[in-house]
């Protein structure tokens, strides 16, 4: 990689290693300088505007780079020229960045967040410090072929005078997207006088690709922020096959679909978020819960999904893929953004980003409240995130803090059947108290201190702490009266509202290393790599039901528990060039797995225990080791096209209540393959198809009538994903994603005594899996008309539709497939967006959720016990008006 | 070859599962029609000492009926393979099926059954709830109206009974439950399946003391007026008995060419 800076038109005294540029390059403010009178940053215009020069030219000193920061060639690639026009304040800080010349949003973002990090000192008039601006050209280049391209190179200007270097730390990206770091100039980079302008030449280098598979996915914010978005999560539905809903309400987790699994509330996807894990073992709500509802869009810089296992670092959860979100805000400074539209929905937003720091430095928070969309739907809930990003020396740090609360009423399932009849209203809930009293508490902090070195070489490590603490309480009634007392003889129909508590504190560490490169011979190029991860989880949870017609009187113990997890996991992984069209990556990751269970109603059985034969409790503990290998490889056949092939084992840690003691493999296991090709057509155009199988040991389906996941034994998923993305021209980016699955069941739970005739088989489909997900995104933004004197008129357009086949439901039902389409627009002037979010733009009447079970919602009359549809409202068509303002 | 053979082809990749033809559910949703019939007497039949029983009415209310998987009719059956939510007055006496409707449920093998006689039981509520079989026969479960004769001795009899949960019975369980028996088990998911459900007053009778009865009535030999079963009586208990744990009534599975 090479990186080069230049200037010309110098003037100050010789020998500065950064020039001013009178025709073009500097513009001093409120002051003259090159012999010319300015005003102000705002008038600045380019120098070649004649003016007459005062009697006496001032002494003008350009700023001096004292501190600078590399660009990151960005993982995706590009090239061109990128200026900004810099503001270097009297303290040498550098303020407000603007783009002169794009390149598009990844290299503007590449070359803003590098020269944000720069530090000056000032310019000085007449020995006075004094604000200026400067323009600083970066030049990106593609990178050379792997093996040429992996050792940084320098190149530096044939006039280039010597000059002393300044401080120069290694650039940094997050720890876990490693693009390619670009190491800082040597002081003989930054040259003087004979160049056209500053330049900063960014040549991408080629580290370990996080690219592995077909499969492999990275939207930037461009893309992700093109439809309109209702809550911080929907940012994630433009990845590709992934369906989200948020059938229970604004403060119990989403429900994620992805290519084939329905992974519940996030056990088959694992979550990161700014580096912090997600997912929360043995919750019990869910194994693997994963509640995102403290995103804030806005500071949603980037998504990096991973489909399938094949990466080494994927690790407890990874059974569908991973989903990597990073935070940043390009948007610098402070920004205000209210929101009100229908059901008196509110949002403010309020987010200060310093004009001095990186995009990974900010703090927003965002408060919404609601009626919501049909009755028993009120919600509010506020989020704060804070992040900062600092370098020093070869390291970035950064440390973070999310805190998150929310609470809603939920509307709970309706029967179809009873929606038909007009017994219900297909927005509303059942008018008996059990249902009206549904309702969920979440509560969530995460903090934590994360670090990233780059060095020479491609050489580069990160290391992660971090604390997490969650609390969520939940009333829900999926069944009406069907359930009886366990603990109370002869208590029964009371309503079958249950109340879950879970409380989880979690503690954890990560760390990896990734080795400089090992030459041994031409032709090839190795790494590798070291990781490891830990964490432990103490957890208590309750479930108990509650009389909702009496003052929530508990009539029945259901869980009472106490969990340990503990699971530190390991891996190594050789990343290969064999050729410089032939990538290998061979790893091996192990996961060890220990609990303990206090299970405090373990063994509780009122009705056949005497009274005094034994203490209820049970308590067990289990160990056990996952491991499996991850591989894959690349093969460039000609420019355009990667061709990938990969396979992994993962695993999928267990609802820790529902282990035996003494269990050996406490664990699902995941065999993953992918193939597929990676094509570039051109710049901005990249599409990828890729085919998938995937093999799970032992699944669960989700079972109403349980209130829990039963196991249903192994299933396997066979399908393919297309996906295409394209920024045609400035401003416009458009993103379509077509999934197809088969999933379908291959070992069904044996026959018992009590079972004879499970109601699963072999060779059916999988219930609530959709074969077939599309997505598509646009988003245009474009200037529409210049007004004198008042900027610049822009206007935005984005589009989102989602689709979902039909699906199987259990017991032979089958769900209706679903269409929803959400649009906005926003006209900007200057510092001040007005926007029109509509979602739902059809007003499809759809269900976000359907389920089969056995409920009985009618107290007064013999309630049927076969299976019946039942489903969860898809919000109708809301319209959310917005005022942003930046400060 | 079959839409389901074509679905798992490579047809999929050009024409994705979109439709639901191609999704394999497991099971399928299936409508079976329902009768219930008696048992045609063209005799008096014995009973208890020899008596001989002729009966000149026998009506008993019957349903809901729920179909199970399982080999035990009881709690494993809270989810039903089929069921019918109705009600129906059976004539006992008559032997031709009368249809009352049709089971709703899903495909697959049923090995047991549980049902109630007119009156059912709710979690919800402390008292049983009749439906409308009970309320057409008064509020009762069975009615018996007949003749009882040995040698020269005869007595008509009449029993009116309510067949729902005691106290000492879940609540909210069906009152009958049945375990599997051979003719019970059949499969849903064979077309033109229908089900009668024939029952026999015979055994309701067979326990039954009209020895002690007619001492006990001081009408010999010859009784003019009913002997109505009184409730904790010999007679009654044996009846009640009888119908609750006594012979079941018989499913008759029949499959014609859909």
């Amino acid at each position: 990689m090479l990186l080069m800076t230049r200037t010309t038109g110098w003037v100050g005294p010789p020998r500065r290693r950064w020039q001013i540029q009178c025709t073009r390059g500097l513009w001093i403010l409120g002051a003259g300088a090159c012999g010319w009178q300015w005003s102000a940053v705002a008038q600045a215009q380019p120098a070649n505007n004649t003016r007459e020069a005062p009697s006496r030219a001032p002494e003008v000193r350009a700023p001096e780079v004292l501190r600078q920061v590399p660009a990151i060639y960005p993982e995706a690639g590009g090239a061109g020229r990128v200026v900004l026009a810099v503001t270097v304040e009297a303290n040498g800080s550098v303020s407000t960045v603007e783009t002169l010349v794009s390149q598009g949003e990844l290299l503007d973002k590449a070359a803003t967040d590098a020269v944000r990090q720069w530090q000056f000192a000032p310019a000085t008039r007449d020995g006075v410090a004094v604000a200026a601006k400067i323009e600083v050209p970066f030049d990106f280049v593609e990178p050379a072929p792997p093996l040429q391209a992996e050792k940084p190179s320098v190149s530096v200007a044939p006039e280039a005078p010597a000059a002393t270097p300044p401080s120069i730390p290694a650039a940094s990206g997050d720890p876990a997207s490693a693009p390619a770091s670009i190491p800082l100039p040597s002081a003989a980079e930054i040259v003087g006088a004979g160049a056209l302008s500053n330049e900063v030449i960014v040549q991408g280098g080629v580290t370990r690709s996080e690219k592995r598979s077909a499969s492999d996915f990275t939207l930037r914010r461009d893309l992700i922020h093109a439809a309109p978005h209702h809550e911080g999560v929907e940012v994630l539905r433009a990845a590709p096959g992934l369906y989200i809903a948020r059938p229970e309400g604004a403060a119990v987790a989403h429900r994620y679909m992805l290519r084939g699994f329905d992974s519940e509330h996030g056990q088959d996807i694992e979550f990161r978020v700014a580096g912090f894990p997600i997912n929360i073992p043995s919750h019990l709500h869910g194994q693997g819960y994963a509640d995102l509802g403290f995103l804030i869009a806005e500071t949603v810089d980037e998504l990096r999904i991973t489909e399938g296992v094949h990466d080494p670092r994927q690790g407890d959860f990874a059974v569908a893929g991973s989903i990597d979100v990073r935070l940043g805000v390009a948007d610098r400074g402070i920004t205000s953004r209210t929101s009100y539209g229908s059901f008196d929905t509110f949002r403010q937003l309020a987010v200060w980003a310093p004009k001095e720091s990186a995009r990974d430095s900010f703090a927003a928070v965002a408060y919404q409240s609601t009626d919501g969309f049909g009755q028993n739907r009120r919600g509010a809930g506020v989020s704060a995130i804070l992040q900062h990003a600092l370098q020093a020396g070869d390291w970035r740090l950064r440390v973070a803090g999310i805190f998150y609360g929310a609470r809603a009423e939920m509307a709970g399932i309706l029967r179809q059947d009873d929606v038909q009849a007009g017994r219900v209203g297909y927005y509303d809930v059942y008018p008996l108290a059990t249902a009206r009293a549904q309702n969920a508490l979440a509560a969530r902090v995460l903090v934590g201190a994360f670090g990233d070195y780059r060095g020479m070489a491609s050489e580069n490590a990160e290391f992660g702490l971090w604390l997490g603490y969650d609390r969520f309480r939940l009333q829900e009634n999926f069944t009406g009266f069907l359930q009886r007392s366990r603990t109370l003889a002869n208590v029964a129909g009371r309503g079958d509202l249950i109340e879950q508590r879970n409380r989880t504190f979690s503690l954890g560490a990560s760390a990896r290393y990734y080795s400089p490169a090992y030459e041994p011979f031409d032709l090839f190029e190795g790494h590798l790599e070291l990781g490891l991860s830990a964490r432990l989880d103490e957890v208590e949870q309750a479930q108990n039901l509650l009389d909702a017609a009496v003052r929530s009187q508990t009539w029945d113990e259901q869980v009472d528990a106490a969990l340990l997890g503990l699971d530190v996991g390991f891996w190594g992984d050789l990343d290969l060039h064999l050729t410089e069209a032939v990538q290998l990556r061979l790893g091996l990751r192990g996961d060890a797995l220990a609990y303990e269970i206090d299970d405090r109603l373990g063994n509780f059985a009122t009705l056949i225990r005497p009274q005094d034969t034994y203490i209820v409790g049970f308590r067990r503990s289990v160990f056990g080791l996952a491991w499996g290998p991850r591989a894959s490889i690349d093969v460039r056949p000609w420019e355009p096209v990667t061709l990938h092939a990969s396979y992994g084992e993962g695993y999928r840690s267990p609802q820790a209540r529902t282990l035996e003691d003494g269990e050996r493999t406490p664990y699902t296991k995941v065999r993953s393959s992918d193939v597929g090709v990676r094509l570039h057509p051109t710049k901005a155009i990249e599409v990828s198809l890729s085919g998938y199988h995937t093999q799970l040991s032992d699944d669960v389906a989700f079972d109403a009538g349980e209130g829990r996941l039963e196991r249903v034994g192994a299933t396997r998923r066979l399908g393919g994903v297309l996906h295409g993305q394209s920024r045609p021209w400035p401003g416009v980016v458009a993103a379509a994603s077509v999934t197809y699955v088969d999933a379908e069941l291959i070992e069904p739970p044996p026959a018992t005594n009590e079972e004879p005739d499970p109601p699963f088989r072999r060779g059916q489909n999988l219930p609530y899996v959709p074969p077939v997900v599309v997505r598509a995104d646009l988003g245009v933004t474009r200037p529409l008309w210049a007004l004198d004197g008042a900027g610049t008129l822009t206007g935005r357009v984005g589009v989102g539709a989602s689709a979902l086949s039909s699906r199987p439901l259990p017991f032979g039902d089958l769900a209706d497939p679903l269409v929803v389409l959400d649009v906005s627009g926003g006209l900007r002037l200057g510092s001040i967006e007005l926007g029109l979010d509509v979602f739902n733009l059809l007003d499809t009447r759809y269900a976000s959720l359907e389920y089969s079970f056995v409920s009985a919602w009618d107290p007064d009359s013999p309630g049927s016990r076969l299976p019946a549809r039942h489903f969860n409202a898809g919000s109708p068509r809301t319209l959310l008006a917005t005022l942003e303002i930046e400060l | 070859m079959n839409v389901r053979s074509l679905c798992r082809g490579p047809v999929t990749l050009l024409v994705p599962a979109w439709i639901s033809a191609c999704l394999d559910t497991g099971l399928d949703q299936v409508q079976v029609p329902l009768n219930l019939a008696g048992t045609a007497l063209d005799a008096p039949f014995s009973v208890r000492d020899d008596w001989q029983v002729e009966l000149e009415q026998a009506q008993l209310a019957f349903g809901p009926l729920r179909l199970c998987a399982g080999q035990r009719a009881s709690g494993l059956c809270d989810t039903a393979r089929a069921e019918w939510l109705d009600s129906a007055v059976v004539d006992l006496v008559s032997g031709t099926p009368m249809p009352v409707g049709e089971l709703s449920g899903s495909s697959g093998v049923v090995r047991s059954s549980m049902y109630d006689l007119g009156i059912v039981s709710l979690l919800t509520r402390s008292e049983p709830v009749l439906l409308t079989a009970a309320e057409a026969l008064g509020g009762q479960s069975l009615r018996l109206v007949g003749r009882a004769s040995q040698s020269d001795v005869s007595l008509l009899f009449s029993v009116a009974m309510r067949i729902e949960q005691g106290e000492d019975v879940e609540r909210g369980a069906p009152v009958i439950r049945l375990a599997s028996t051979p003719d019970q088990v059949h499969d849903l998911g064979q077309p033109g399946s229908s089900l009668t459900v024939r029952f026999d007053p015979r055994p309701l009778l067979s326990n039954v003391d009209f020895t002690g009865l007619m001492q006990s009535t001081a009408c010999q030999p010859t009784c003019p007026a009913p002997i109505e079963f009184v409730e904790g009586s010999q007679p009654y208990r044996a009846v009640r008995n009888d119908i609750q744990a006594g012979p079941r009534p018989v499913f008759e599975w029949r499959v014609d060419d859909p």
